[in-house]
């Protein structure tokens, strides 16, 4: 069964892809690492993106993820950004 | 303790003002305050003319939440406010304010730059530069 989640993305991120926000499918017990590899896989942005990855940093549900081996289920919102540079 | 996100303008003195209203109560000693203003930077020879904000509603919330409780268990205060801007901010505008009122000195100037320094290195806002000649710059690093 697949599941859906959605994917926001911000800053250079966000104009880099020429979008903010997409749903995607996801299969049973992929995870995020799984999920960006598969997108890198099939759209030449995203193998740009992720040829940078060490630039990007990643969240799942408002929480920074670790690593990226976190499952995704469905309804999880994934947010893919930069280092942070506010105050 | 409350956090503020502001698409327009905002007058931190009026914020600390409302702040320091809790001295009437008398267990206040000490207000620590810091205000970061978008400064008329020079890059690559080219001057900034504004700073764009963009932030992850919801997340910021949440994180400023969580360093306002955590520098009040740490430091046992009796009141913060951390106020942020989004969108555009033309140079000479506050971007941040952070207030703190305790008891003692000490905890006011401690929690107020451990919340400034969380605040920037955990928070999901990211700045863009605005440049004279008309050019766009997403900021990297955040010294």
């Amino acid at each position: 069964m697949s599941a859906r989640v959605t994917l926001r993305l911000f800053a250079w991120v966000r104009e880099r892809a020429g979008y903010g926000e997409r749903v995607l499918e996801v299969g049973e017990g992929e995870t995020l690492g799984l999920l960006l590899e598969r997108l890198a896989g099939e759209e030449a942005v995203w193998a740009e993106l992720m040829s940078e990855a060490d630039r990007l940093r990643f969240a799942c549900n408002g929480e920074i993820c670790a690593d990226l081996g976190v499952v995704l289920a469905d309804g999880d919102e994934v947010a893919i950004f930069p280092p942070v540079t506010g105050g | 303790m409350s956090v503020t996100i502001h698409e327009e303008d905002f007058d931190p003195w009026e914020r600390l003002r409302l702040l320091s209203r809790l001295w009437d109560e008398g267990r206040a000693g000490a207000l620590a305050s810091f205000i970061g203003v978008a400064r008329a930077d020079e890059a690559d020879g080219v001057a900034v003319s504004a700073i764009f904000l963009e932030h992850y509603a919801g997340m910021t919330e949440r994180v400023l939440g969580e360093l306002e409780d955590e520098a009040a268990r740490r430091w046992g205060l009796l009141a913060t406010c951390v106020e942020h801007r989004v969108g555009r901010v033309d140079v000479g505008c506050p971007i941040v304010l952070v207030g703190v009122l305790s008891e003692r000195r000490g905890d006011a100037f401690a929690a107020c730059r451990f919340l400034v320094e969380e605040l920037k290195s955990r928070a999901p806002f990211w700045k863009c530069e605005e440049r004279t000649d008309g050019t766009r710059h997403w900021v990297e690093g955040n010294n």
